[in-house]
């Protein structure tokens, strides 16, 4: 409406409510000119905001220093809800600008959600210095934040020990996610099924403690230690989860999360065969080294003969060169974890080279080196030997033709 | 090879040895330099477990990040009514007021501040951690934490680029921190990636429970509050030799302080089902730590949270599980169990006596709020949480 036609209207209102018809408002006519406006974080922040109010109403309400719960008589926000009328209005800060009561909700709105925004201007319980103009009629709106991811588009790349046959006696599950993952645990989507279909109950470890790692793109997955050690009461009772001689299946549902709230792309099946229990140490002299060339940037190789775990691979293993300096390169995990191979960044030099092993090494059984995992304490000692192994190594000089 | 040659490499040999022998790794081992400072508005990624320590101190780990935080929390416990008042579906409450629903928010912990009864309540709402009080009115407050002034200790993860390892005779040797170029993924051996389970403090000293996402191994961590920069901690692993037979490294999952015979214990679950105790005074570098097997409990038992408490001058460790419901324990024989000797028959549990509360279910979290009340976080059948001040039974 242009400003002449305003004016004129209201010259006409307030002559008519001079005519004696009591109770008009002429204010009825600003009222429909306020409005909502929404914003989401896809436009740059969280925020709702009422426009169209008086100048000297809004210079008012600054002075007064409204309480949050003064200011939630008169404007809220709601997460959206037919059913439900008492739901709680929803926190943030209440401000004024030049021309609009702002209201900046703590959390940005969430994509996919809809909210109900009240203003009910009539709520103040005193007039606060508020002038006639001030709007009487209650504005009720719903707004929808678009969805931002809805596709799901992270899935499950891996899962390691990657063998086909597993230990009984196996502790831990890695599942490695393509892209980071919401907080929830793997609990209620990790099943263990045996080989009939039916699902063997209490396999893993029923707690939800977050076994993320940084990104949230891999998830360590415990089997129950109660039922996996043996002397203890679970497994007395019910026996270790996996059995040898059997084959199971590992489920994942695709209802685990990711970090935007969506499913997974698929829900991931892998069988296997379980073996006997791995009660062996981890003996690094019987490991297998294939020695590089001198002056090359050929890969030293390491065969440990049986699969050790995937994770403590790429912390337990250094090399390092005469002068005790750590050798710069790449290391590869390879064959079901039974082969660790190291790339260096620079030629290696015919000169003494150690390959440094440090006791966190374990095999997915726990057994560490020179340490099983279940060692009969006879003695009442703990074994306190707690020091690195080492293998040398020279490169070898390359054939002369 | 001439002989001097050949006696060069024999000395660098012992050399290399004698380091190689001194590198104690994730052992029962000595001080680990710990990095301490401190800040306002603490960056979290994760916000729990949280315990309440001196004066208005509130200790809250990020799990995510490994660091131990001393939260100020001083402007933050005033201004509410004593006490806590039961909230009926606190998880719907708690999301109206965030803005989201409550699929989207996790609570993780909660911990009573023992001077006004007020409960605190942290949870994850998306990827955002929150902090907040609820009063004896029911009144639902969000701690601004980006005001909230803290000190903090950085659980040696991931620490800097070398590790000064000492050698016999006192020498040290800068051993590298990190494999290669892959520095951020996977820190060297010696500081495992950790989740901190359980917090507790007792006089001058932070206990803190870790668990590792890859190694099965216990750090059971004890660092000195304040918290300072230098070497202070210690750090001990923690072991289970169950019935005396066979014997494992063993996690905790959650310790509350506790004194025997005027001893300060820790009274610990272990993950493998064990209760088991252990004098404060046991965690020194070096010592062997071993658990004293209170009770065992069957599989899919989980202790959650514990409380100690009094009724009729008698003590009681008051103990949620994730599947068993509640359990009170009298604490009258902690002092002179037997250990637990010989394979337990089938069908049982095994150690000192208790009761399960059957009134008590789908009990999440567990605080003690005073002399005769608990705070919980309660799941109903119906999937409805609601935070509800109990008796103690």
């Amino acid at each position: 409406m242009s400003v002449l036609l305003r004016a004129v209207l209201l010259l006409v209102c307030v002559y008519a409510g001079s005519l004696g018809q009591g109770g008009f408002n002429p204010a009825q006519a600003a009222s429909s000119e306020i409005w909502l406006e929404f914003m989401s974080e896809d436009a740059g922040m969280s925020m709702v905001e009422v426009s169209g109010l008086n100048p000297t109403d809004l210079a008012a309400l600054d002075r007064a220093s409204l309480s949050i719960s003064e200011w939630q008589r008169v404007f809220r926000v709601f997460i959206a809800d037919d059913i439900n009328s008492d739901r709680l209005p929803i926190l943030g800060k209440y401000s004024t600008t030049n021309l609009t009561i702002r209201f900046t909700p703590l959390y940005p709105f969430d994509p996919g959600q809809d909210y109900d925004v009240v203003f009910n201007p009539a709520g103040f319980v005193d007039r606060k210095g508020l002038s006639v103009e001030w709007p009487t009629k209650t504005l009720v709106e719903r707004f929808h934040v678009k969805t931002s991811v809805t596709s799901p588009s992270t899935e499950i790349v891996a899962v390691f020990p990657s063998a086909k046959e597993l230990p009984e006696n196996q502790l831990r599950f890695y599942v490695f996610f393509s892209a980071p993952m919401g907080f929830e645990g793997g609990s209620a989507h990790v099943s263990l099924l045996a080989s009939d279909g039916s699902l063997i109950p209490n396999a893993f470890l029923p707690l939800d403690v977050a076994l993320w790692n940084n990104e949230r793109t891999r998830y360590t997955m415990l089997f129950d230690p109660g039922r996996v050690k043996t002397g203890i009461l679970p497994n007395q009772q019910d026996g270790r989860p996996l059995q040898a001689g059997k084959s199971y299946t590992l489920v994942i549902d695709r209802n685990w999360t990711d970090s935007h709230g969506v499913p997974l792309v698929d829900s991931y099946k892998r069988s296997f065969q379980v073996g006997p229990p791995e009660k062996r140490p981890i003996v690094p002299s019987a490991w297998n080294l294939d020695v590089p060339r001198a002056d090359s940037v050929d890969s030293l190789k390491v065969s440990f003969l049986r699969s050790m775990d995937y994770a403590l691979l790429h912390r337990a293993l250094v090399v390092i060169n005469s002068r005790g300096e750590s050798v710069k390169g790449e290391m590869f995990v390879q064959k079901d974890e039974t082969e660790w191979r190291f790339t260096p960044l620079t030629p290696w030099s015919y000169s003494e080279y150690r390959l440094l092993i440090f006791p966190v090494l374990e095999d997915p059984s726990g057994n560490r080196v020179n340490r099983s995992f279940e060692v009969e304490s006879t003695a009442l000692k703990i074994d306190q030997d707690q020091s690195s192994r080492y293998l040398s190594f020279k490169p070898r000089l390359a054939q002369t033709p | 090879m001439r002989k001097g040659g050949i006696d060069m490499r024999c000395r660098l040999e012992q050399f290399m040895t004698g380091l190689i022998i001194v590198l104690l790794a994730t052992g029962s081992l000595a001080a680990q330099t710990s990095t301490a400072d401190s800040g306002v508005g603490p960056t979290l990624q994760y916000l729990a477990p949280m315990s309440f320590g001196p004066d208005a101190v509130l200790f809250a780990a990020d799990a995510q990040e490994v660091f131990i935080y001393a939260l100020d929390l001083s402007e933050h416990v005033v201004g509410g009514v004593a006490g806590t008042k039961s909230v009926p579906d606190i998880d719907e409450k708690l999301a109206d007021l965030l803005g989201t629903t409550a699929s989207n928010i996790v609570l993780t912990d909660l911990a009573v501040y023992p001077k006004t009864g007020n409960t605190f309540i942290s949870l994850m709402r998306g990827s955002d951690p929150v902090l907040l009080r609820v009063d004896g009115d029911a009144d639902i407050t969000v701690v601004p934490l980006d005001q909230v002034s803290y000190t903090r200790v950085g659980l040696p993860n991931p620490p800097g680029e070398t590790t000064d390892m000492l050698l016999k005779g006192g020498r040290g040797m800068p051993i590298p921190n990190y494999p290669s170029n892959q520095v951020a993924e996977y820190p060297m051996n010696l500081f495992g990636v950790q989740t901190i389970t359980d917090l507790a403090y007792v006089d001058g000293r932070l206990y803190a429970a870790g668990l590792s996402n890859e190694e099965f191994a216990s750090k059971l961590r004890s660092i000195a509050y304040p918290f300072t920069s230098v070497d202070e901690g210690t750090s001990v692993e923690i072991w289970h030799a169950p019935h005396d037979q066979f014997e494992t490294r063993s996690p905790i999952y959650t310790f509350v302080p506790y004194e025997i015979n005027g001893e300060p214990n820790l009274i610990a679950s272990y993950l493998c089902t064990p209760l088991v105790k252990f004098p404060i005074s046991s965690l020194q570098p070096g010592a062997d730590v071993r658990g004293e097997t209170i009770a065992e409990f069957g599989s899919g038992n989980r202790p959650l949270d514990m409380i100690v408490y009094q009724k009729n001058g008698q003590d009681y460790l008051l103990m949620s599980n994730n599947r068993h419901g509640v359990m009170k324990i009298p604490t009258q024989d902690f002092g002179d169990t037997e250990n637990l000797t010989g394979i337990v028959p089938d069908g049982a549990t095994a150690g000192v006596p208790f009761e399960t509360i059957d009134a008590l279910q789908g009990v999440e979290q567990l605080d003690r709020l005073d002399m005769d009340h608990a705070i919980a976080l309660i799941r109903s059948d119906t999937d409805v949480l609601r935070l509800e001040v109990v008796d103690l039974p």
